[in-house]
């Protein structure tokens, strides 16, 4: 169910905006790169119908929470576009993910959903989210279980059960220990 | 994996499978990468069901002669010296192809019959291997109390948690993030994980350190 969000006039004070002073006395500090190793998991299907549904479940880990009815205000929609163009294209990617931890757990899934949406209207010629957001993520010198949970945050349900699933597959087949300790506990 | 592939709505899973169908190199289905995911033949056997034998819909009514029947077959199983192989093949193919519905009669029948939940009968049995006990009970937990099974799988996580111990907080982080979805869900297992714990999920969480205690607050939080 969706929950309310802040109105309008209600934009947190930790807004990627308010800090670009930071960003830019910042902004000479690097973040060593390294590729990526994830597995490819990419939110294009915009158009796909929602899942031909038996009835509208209002079960736990139904994926239709992504189809809910949002009412993101736009403030807070810009917001969240800001954090994922900082992330993604900012000199500190790191800092604006940081940022956000307040922001994007107070979000929905249909609300994320929306942001994503949004963002790939708005970069439909640039490089597609996902995997960016994926390399941002791999090279943050940041606990390896803070990225994994920050991924099914931006992801969302149904993406982040397929991000694992894929990646449970790749660790496989390359011997990655990490999400395969997961497994076993799991 | 369990987590996803187990106890899930039909529709969940079809709809998960038509995703990776769309997004995968070769547009396979879901069952094509199993073999890929685990190396555990129960695992195996277990998500080979989950996802190639679609589960009646949540809709579909209960036969009782059909509860009857797969009563005594896990009776059964669990009091015979059953070959490995046989045992978690058989047990999966009731277990993981049932509706919660039909699995809940089950259990109800257990609970008249031996006086305790069949989950516990199966977690203590010696018969059953650690992997088959593991996806057993979680596929029969999911259908009776959903709430208990993830207030048990928060535990489970934070399982050996203390000045020496980390726990698991890969496997936390992101069970907390796909609980956290589900506002009222989420809010019952903290309750839930209160009334067992006796203490607050929040404050277990604000023992972590860093960015991932900052954001499983947040997660719990809000």
């Amino acid at each position: 169910m969706p929950k309310n969000t802040h109105a309008a006039t209600d934009e947190p004070a930790n807004s990627v905006e308010n800090v670009s002073g930071l960003v830019k006395a910042l902004e000479k500090l690097s973040i060593p790169a390294k590729p990526s190793t994830g597995a490819v998991v990419e939110d294009t299907e915009e158009n796909a119908p929602p899942p031909m549904y038996e009835f509208e479940s209002p079960l736990p880990y139904s994926y239709t929470v992504e189809h809910s009815p949002t009412n993101l205000s736009q403030s807070c929609l810009e917001m969240d576009l800001k954090t994922f163009k900082h992330a993604l294209t900012g000199s500190i990617p790191g800092l604006a993910l940081r940022l956000s931890i307040d922001t994007f757990p107070q979000r929905t899934a249909s609300e994320m959903a929306l942001v994503r949406s949004e963002f790939r209207k708005m970069n439909e010629t640039k490089k597609t989210f996902i995997p960016a957001f994926d390399e941002v993520l791999d090279v943050l010198t940041v606990p390896s279980a803070f990225k994994l949970a920050y991924r099914g945050l931006v992801l969302g349900p149904l993406l982040f059960d397929l991000w694992i699933l894929q990646n449970v597959f790749s660790s496989q087949r390359s011997n990655n220990s990490r999400i395969l300790r997961a497994e076993r506990i799991s | 994996m369990i987590d996803i592939l187990i106890g899930r709505n039909a529709d969940d899973l079809h709809y998960l499978d038509i995703k990776f169908q769309r997004q995968s190199e070769s547009h396979g289905r879901l069952s094509s990468i199993v073999g890929g995911l685990t190396s555990s033949p129960e695992l195996l056997a277990a998500f080979t069901i989950a996802t190639v034998h679609v589960r009646p819909p949540a809709s579909q009514p209960v036969d009782p002669s059909l509860v009857v029947a797969d009563v005594q077959e896990i009776g059964r199983l669990l009091s015979v010296n059953c070959p490995l192989q046989s045992l978690h093949d058989e047990l999966f193919d009731i277990l993981l192809r049932r509706n919660d519905h039909h699995l809940a009669q089950i259990n109800l029948y257990f609970r008249m019959k031996e006086g305790k939940d069949l989950y516990k009968i199966i977690r203590k049995s010696s018969t059953i291997s650690k992997v088959t006990r593991k996806v057993a009970v979680h596929a029969i937990r999911s259908a009776i109390d959903l709430v208990d099974r993830d207030v048990a799988l928060l535990r489970l996580a934070l399982e050996g948690d203390g000045p020496m111990s980390r726990g698991n907080n890969d496997v936390l982080g992101v069970r907390v993030c796909r609980m956290h979805w589900y506002r009222q869900h989420w809010l019952r297992v903290q309750e839930g994980f209160r009334a067992v714990m006796n203490k607050n999920l929040l404050d277990v969480l604000k023992s972590k350190g860093g960015l991932f205690r900052d954001l499983m607050v947040a997660l719990t939080r809000n």
